[in-house]
Formats: C-alpha cells, sequence, structure tokens
C-alpha cells in the first residue's frame, strides 16, 4: 500500500505539468500593439509597460518583420524578457492599412491563440509612428491610458465603438453582420482623442461615423448606456436606458425593418422655455435625421453595421441570405418609431 | 443496495468529458443549419441501442456481459470480446492522444506533448488501480460535486454574446433530414460511443435500475445542445465551422469584469480534464475486466502497467492533430458496428434463454 501511494505521488510531482515555465519577472506582457503595413512589410509597436514600484511609464519597442509574428518574435529576441501577448488589451491600425484590409491579421491574431479574441481594435487617425510618441509622453499620464480608455469599467464612453477581435472575425465570414471599430488619435489636452468609428466589411474599412453618429449606432445596438444626445441649441438629455425591438418583413419584395425604439431619458440641461412634449418632437426629429444619415452612409457601404439581415433570417433562405449585403440591403428601408420618456427633469421643474 | 445515482453521475461525466471539443464541428458539417435535428436524432439512436442493451441484459439477472457472453457458444463470446477490446483501447488512445493535443493547443504550449499524454494515462491508471469499480463509481459523486459549480458557471456564461436570431430557421422542410446521408452526422455519434459498453459490464458489480441510465442520458441532452448552439448563436453557422473547437473558442470570448481571472476557460478545461481523467480509467477498468474475466486472472497491479505502456506506445504513434481526427473516423465506422451488433446480439441470446427457460419451467 505504501509503495503504491509513493509511486502514485511520485507520478503526481513530476508530471505537474509546469514545464518550461518563464517566471512572470522575466516576461514582458504589452498592453497595446500597433501594426502598419508597408510594401509588404508589417512593422509593429509593442507599448510594454515598465513593472517597478512607482510605475515609471512606458516602453515603446518596434520591428518590423514579414509577418505580425516574425515582428513579435524578433522584439522577443532583442528582449532579455520574453514577449507574451497574453494581456494585450488593444491592437492599433493606421487608417491605410485598415483600409487594405484586416482579413488576413484577424484570422492570424485568432488562430494563434496567443492574442486573447477579447482584445478590441482600434484604428489611429494619424501614423503609428506619431500616435504612439505622443501617448507615451512622460509628462503625462502613467502610459496606461490607452489601455484605461477603452475598458468599460474605466474610460469607455458610448461614444465610442466597442469591438473585440472576434466580432471582426465574425464579420468577415458572416452572411449578415458587420462591425464598426473606434478611430482616436492623440489629444492636444487630453491623452487621446475619440475621433468617431470605422465601418469595416469583411475586416475591411469602408466609411466613417462621426462621434455622435456612433453614439446613435450604440443605441440602435443596445449598448447606449449612460450616452448624452445633444439637441442642437435646445438641450441636452442624458439616456437612462433603452430597449429596441426589431421585426423584418418583405413589402413588395424589398426588405422593411420595422422598429421601435424605447428611450428613457433625464434633461441635463435646457436653453429657454420649453415644454415636455416640444422636447420629445425634437429628440424625436434629431434621431429620425442622425439615424436616417447613418443608414444612407450604411447603404452605400453596402456594410450591415446594424445586422439587419439577421431579422430575415426566417423570410429567406440560406442561399438568398448570402447574397443580402449584394442584394437586398441596398433595397432595405427602416421604419423607426421612437418613443422617448423624460423620466425626471433635474432638480429643477420645466416651466410649460 | 441500489446505487441509481453513482450509475447515473458515471454515465453523464464519462460523456461529458468528450461533448465539447470535436461534436459540435462534426454535427455543423453534417448540416448547415437545422441543426437540433442531428442532435436530437442522434440522441434518439443511444436511447434506442441502450434499451435494446438493456432489455437484453434484463433477461440475465445480475450478470455482467462476459459472463453471459462465456456462457454461450465460447467462439462467439471471443469475438465479441475481441471487438469490446479493440473499441476501447481504440478510444483510450484517441481521447488520450486528442486531448492532450487539446490541452497544448488551448492552455500549455509549451509542454511537450508525451508528457501530456503519460498524464492522461498514469493518473486513469492508479485510480482504477486504488479503487476498481466501486471507488470509479463513488469517484463520479466526489468530482461531480467538485466540478459542476465552475463547469456550470462557465456554460452559463458563455451565453453572454448570443444572438437568438441566429436559431431561426427551425424547420425549413424535409430537406432538412438530408444530414443523414452525411458522414459527418456518423462521426457525431461518438459523442454517445464513450460509456455505451460500460452499462453491460456493471451488473455483476453494482446493483441499479434501468431508469438511472435513462436519466442520465436525458441529462445529457442539454449539454449536445449547448454544445452546439452556444458557438451558432454566438459567431453565426458561416464562421462558427471555421473553427477548431468551437465550443472553447465562445468560452474565450466571454467577458466578466468582477472576476479576476482574465480566460474563465481554465476552469472548463480543468473541468473537462478530470471528466476525461476519470472517462479513460472506466474504459481502462473495462479491458481490465475482459482479460481478467475472459482470458486469465492476472494480477492487476501488473496487468494494469503492462496496458498503459502498451497505450502509450500506440499514442506515441500518432504524429498530429490530423491523423488522430482521421484515425477518429476510420474507428467509428467500427464502433457504430459494436455499438449496433452487441446490444443486439445480446437481446437474441437473451430472449432464447428466456424461451428455453420457459419451456423447462412448463415441463417441470
Amino acid at each position: 500500500m505504501i509503495r503504491r501511494i509513493l509511486i502514485g505521488t511520485f507520478f503526481l510531482l513530476m508530471l505537474s505539468g509546469c514545464w518550461d515555465n518563464k517566471d512572470i519577472n522575466h516576461r514582458a506582457l504589452p498592453i497595446a500593439m500597433g501594426i502598419s503595413f508597408h510594401q509588404g512589410e508589417y512593422k509593429v509597436y509593442l507599448d510594454i509597460p515598465k513593472v517597478s514600484v512607482n510605475n515609471e511609464g512606458i516602453d515603446v519597442v518596434t520591428a518590423n518583420g514579414d509577418s505580425i509574428s516574425a515582428a513579435v518574435n524578433k522584439i522577443s529576441v532583442n528582449m532579455e524578457s520574453q514577449v507574451d501577448l497574453l494581456h494585450l488589451k488593444v491592437i492599433v491600425v493606421d487608417e491605410p492599412f485598415a483600409k487594405l484590409g484586416l482579413e488576413e491579421i484577424t484570422s492570424n491574431i485568432i488562430r494563434s491563440r496567443h492574442v486573447s479574441p477579447k482584445t478590441m481594435f482600434v484604428i489611429s487617425d494619424e501614423p503609428l509612428d506619431r500616435f504612439f510618441t505622443r501617448i507615451n509622453n512622460e509628462t503625462d499620464g502613467d502610459g496606461k491610458e490607452i489601455y484605461d480608455f477603452f475598458q468599460k469599467d474605466a474610460g469607455w464612453n458610448p461614444e465610442i465603438a466597442h469591438t473585440p477581435v472576434w466580432k471582426v472575425f465574425r464579420s468577415i465570414h458572416s452572411y449578415t453582420n458587420d462591425v464598426v471599430v473606434p478611430i482616436v488619435k492623440s489629444g492636444e489636452s487630453t491623452t487621446i482623442e475619440s475621433m468617431g468609428s470605422a465601418i469595416l466589411k469583411n475586416g475591411r474599412m469602408v466609411s466613417r461615423l462621426n462621434n455622435e453618429q456612433t453614439l446613435f449606432y450604440n443605441v440602435f445596438d443596445g449598448k447606449s448606456l449612460e450616452g448624452k444626445i445633444e439637441i442642437m441649441g435646445h438641450s441636452t438629455v442624458q439616456i437612462v436606458s433603452s430597449s429596441i425591438k426589431n421585426n423584418g418583413r418583405f413589402e413588395n419584395n424589398k426588405p422593411v425593418l420595422d422598429s421601435v425604439l424605447k428611450l428613457n431619458v433625464t434633461i441635463l440641461d435646457t436653453s429657454g422655455q420649453t415644454s415636455i412634449k416640444d422636447f420629445q418632437t425634437k429628440l424625436k426629429k434629431l434621431l429620425d435625421h442622425e439615424m436616417d444619415q447613418i443608414f444612407q452612409k450604411m447603404k452605400r457601404a453596402n456594410a450591415d453595421i446594424f445586422g439587419i439581415g439577421q431579422h430575415f433570417r426566417n423570410e429567406l433562405p440560406r442561399t438568398e441570405l448570402a447574397q443580402w449585403r449584394s442584394k437586398y440591403l441596398p433595397d432595405a428601408r427602416i421604419n423607426l418609431d421612437i418613443k422617448t420618456t423624460v423620466r425626471n427633469t433635474g432638480n429643477l421643474k420645466l416651466n410649460d | 443496495m441500489s446505487k441509481n445515482l453513482q450509475v447515473s453521475t458515471t454515465y453523464i461525466l464519462v460523456h461529458l468529458a468528450q461533448i465539447f471539443f470535436i461534436y459540435p464541428i462534426d454535427i455543423m458539417e453534417s448540416t448547415d443549419q437545422v441543426h437540433w435535428l442531428p442532435v436530437l436524432f442522434g440522441c434518439l439512436f443511444n436511447l434506442i441501442m441502450i434499451f435494446i442493451y438493456l432489455k437484453g441484459l434484463s433477461y440475465f439477472k445480475d450478470q455482467n456481459i462476459i459472463e453471459i457472453l462465456m456462457k454461450k457458444s465460447k467462439f462467439l463470446a471471443w469475438f465479441f470480446l475481441l471487438h469490446a477490446l479493440i473499441y476501447m483501447g481504440s478510444m483510450i488512445i484517441l481521447t488520450v492522444r486528442g486531448f492532450a493535443e487539446v490541452i497544448s493547443i488551448t492552455v500549455l504550449s509549451n509542454t511537450p506533448i508525451w508528457v501530456l499524454m503519460l498524464l492522461f494515462l498514469i493518473i486513469p491508471g492508479y485510480i482504477t488501480l486504488q479503487g476498481m469499480i466501486g471507488g470509479i463509481l463513488r469517484l463520479s459523486v466526489l468530482i461531480s460535486a467538485l466540478f459542476v459549480v465552475p463547469v456550470v458557471f462557465v456554460i452559463l456564461a458563455s451565453f453572454q454574446n448570443v444572438d437568438w436570431h441566429y436559431l431561426l430557421p427551425l424547420w425549413t422542410g424535409f430537406s432538412d433530414f438530408k444530414f443523414v446521408t452525411n458522414p459527418s452526422f456518423y462521426m457525431s455519434l461518438f459523442a454517445c460511443s464513450g460509456g455505451f459498453l460500460m452499462i453491460g459490464f456493471l451488473p455483476s458489480f453494482t446493483k441499479f435500475k434501468p431508469k438511472a441510465i435513462y436519466w442520465g442520458a436525458l441529462a445529457l441532452l442539454p449539454a449536445y445542445l449547448i454544445s452546439v448552439y452556444v458557438p451558432i448563436l454566438t459567431f453565426g453557422e458561416q464562421t462558427a465551422r471555421q473553427l477548431q473547437f468551437p465550443y472553447i473558442f465562445v468560452v474565450d470570448t466571454i467577458e466578466i469584469n468582477w472576476l479576476m481571472f482574465e480566460r474563465i476557460n481554465v476552469f472548463l478545461l480543468l473541468g473537462l480534464v478530470a471528466f476525461c481523467m476519470f472517462f479513460i480509467s472506466v474504459s481502462l477498468w473495462q479491458i481490465l475486466c475482459i482479460i481478467q474475466q475472459g482470458v486469465r486472472n492476472i494480477n492487476s497491479n501488473y496487468l494494469i502497467p503492462i496496458i498503459l505502456i502498451l497505450l502509450f506506445i500506440s499514442c506515441l504513434f500518432i504524429p498530429d492533430w490530423d491523423t488522430s481526427v482521421q484515425l477518429l473516423q476510420w474507428s467509428m465506422a467500427f464502433r457504430l458496428y459494436v455499438m449496433v451488433t452487441t446490444p443486439v446480439y445480446l437481446l437474441i441470446i437473451g430472449w432464447l434463454h428466456a424461451k428455453k427457460l420457459k419451456v423447462e419451467l412448463n415441463n417441470l
């Protein structure tokens, strides 16, 4: 019996699975990666926080390579510790690269498993060289702004698109789902400045939305938490909650989506005399107008960022659904019905 | 004392180990919409076979399949037991090899594969050697108590990103039955082949009601559906079929801010590793049974290491993942054959046996 237990413990100790283990102080854990593509060669930037007692900011290391993993490997070779992309949170690409197509790097990220599929794609509105130098300015901040900026429990706002890599991957293969990814640049008074978002169709940037349009996109997509809408020259409201109901149907062989958007808002500021009724019509007009603009943009780009095709899965057979973007989307129409409830008007009454 | 609970949990655990990896892909390849149909059909097939099997066993009170077969024709007994032996052996080899590769792809990319395979053989070997079937059955309750909470938590969390629109269409017409002509559908049946023969080995060691097995099979139905539908609802069919292990990937996309763990996949994988080791030890025990009762009663202390070494060497001969999938495909035809012939043969001899008893009783 004792011999059996001894043999058992021997094997358990020997086969614990801790093989080729590298301790955490011998690993470099980048939080952001920049990728640009120039004449068949990738240039990779890695944002590696310095690990020390008083958080001394960040190291940016770069390398060129024929593929991303080759470039990362080059960095790893030249660094004293091993680069581990496990905790990467943000991948920044420049606009020319995004227009060329992110299809290949997306599938490589998904394939390799070194990068989490929850990593976010971000497009930089300026050359990556400039972007990375400016956001890691030693005088302000600790260098982790790019990380916090997109975290839902930190600096994220409803005006910023939120799209992890796996959603981009889905959009590349899906018949009916496209995505928007945030566009940023280094800011003047803040480290990062949001510049709206880009519409990616099959992994390729085809159009862009501004900050406000991104907010409306998020509202329509059900991610509106605490978004603030400014009604020009009239007032500002905060969305407390929203819900959307969609129903797809065919009318004269053209797809029509009936949407009912219910918004619960509170009033933040007003100018002049106004009534709740007045206010609701103005908000409705604004939303109608903005949504229509986004929708026109989307149809021009032929990219289904709202996943409208999803509501026609029962109506269209699979072979037809495969042609959704080219055959049906250009004729699609949205009947948007907006119902606003002003939940409260703040500390002041609204004078009628 | 009947041990219905232990038998049920054993039956469930043995299958759970296999469902979440290749099964979803097989179902997706068998049809491109209305996936619940092949899932349901697979389960139905399994239930029918279990019914025939249990019916056949019920003719012989408290005897296991080896004793029953040996009492009838020696030649036929050998014929079936040899099949069962190859069935178990191939199953263990492929499970060990496959799981080692899965662990290597998903978590331990630096660890050499032979170490992982050895780990998957030695621990189950140790379990079998220490506990034999009584211990294994009790262990099933312990393992489920330990791992059910994290695994269920991960399964619930995996619904985080589902888009229910992907569920549609639920029915498009009778062309949905085309999957029966697709070999991938028959491949998917491997998910219910794991604990199948086990039922026949139990009766002489433990008392249980057939109800225990049926409940176990029923409890597995949601697991089958979840493993196929969660990836489809999250990614859509077209994207999900690009992935090697769709369900494992879905778990990677879950975002839970308040949890301090970045990849909750680890919880699922650890649970599945435990289930897998449990499954291997059950299969190992069956091989032991066949050899000790059917061939010669060799001391388990020597027999288990010999079997493990043989299995380990066979595992080393499989060079890559493609080969293991290929081998799985080949072995599946054989497994299906064993899954169908064994219960049917048992039913026939059971029925003849009962008839003979009746005649004898009448003559008295």
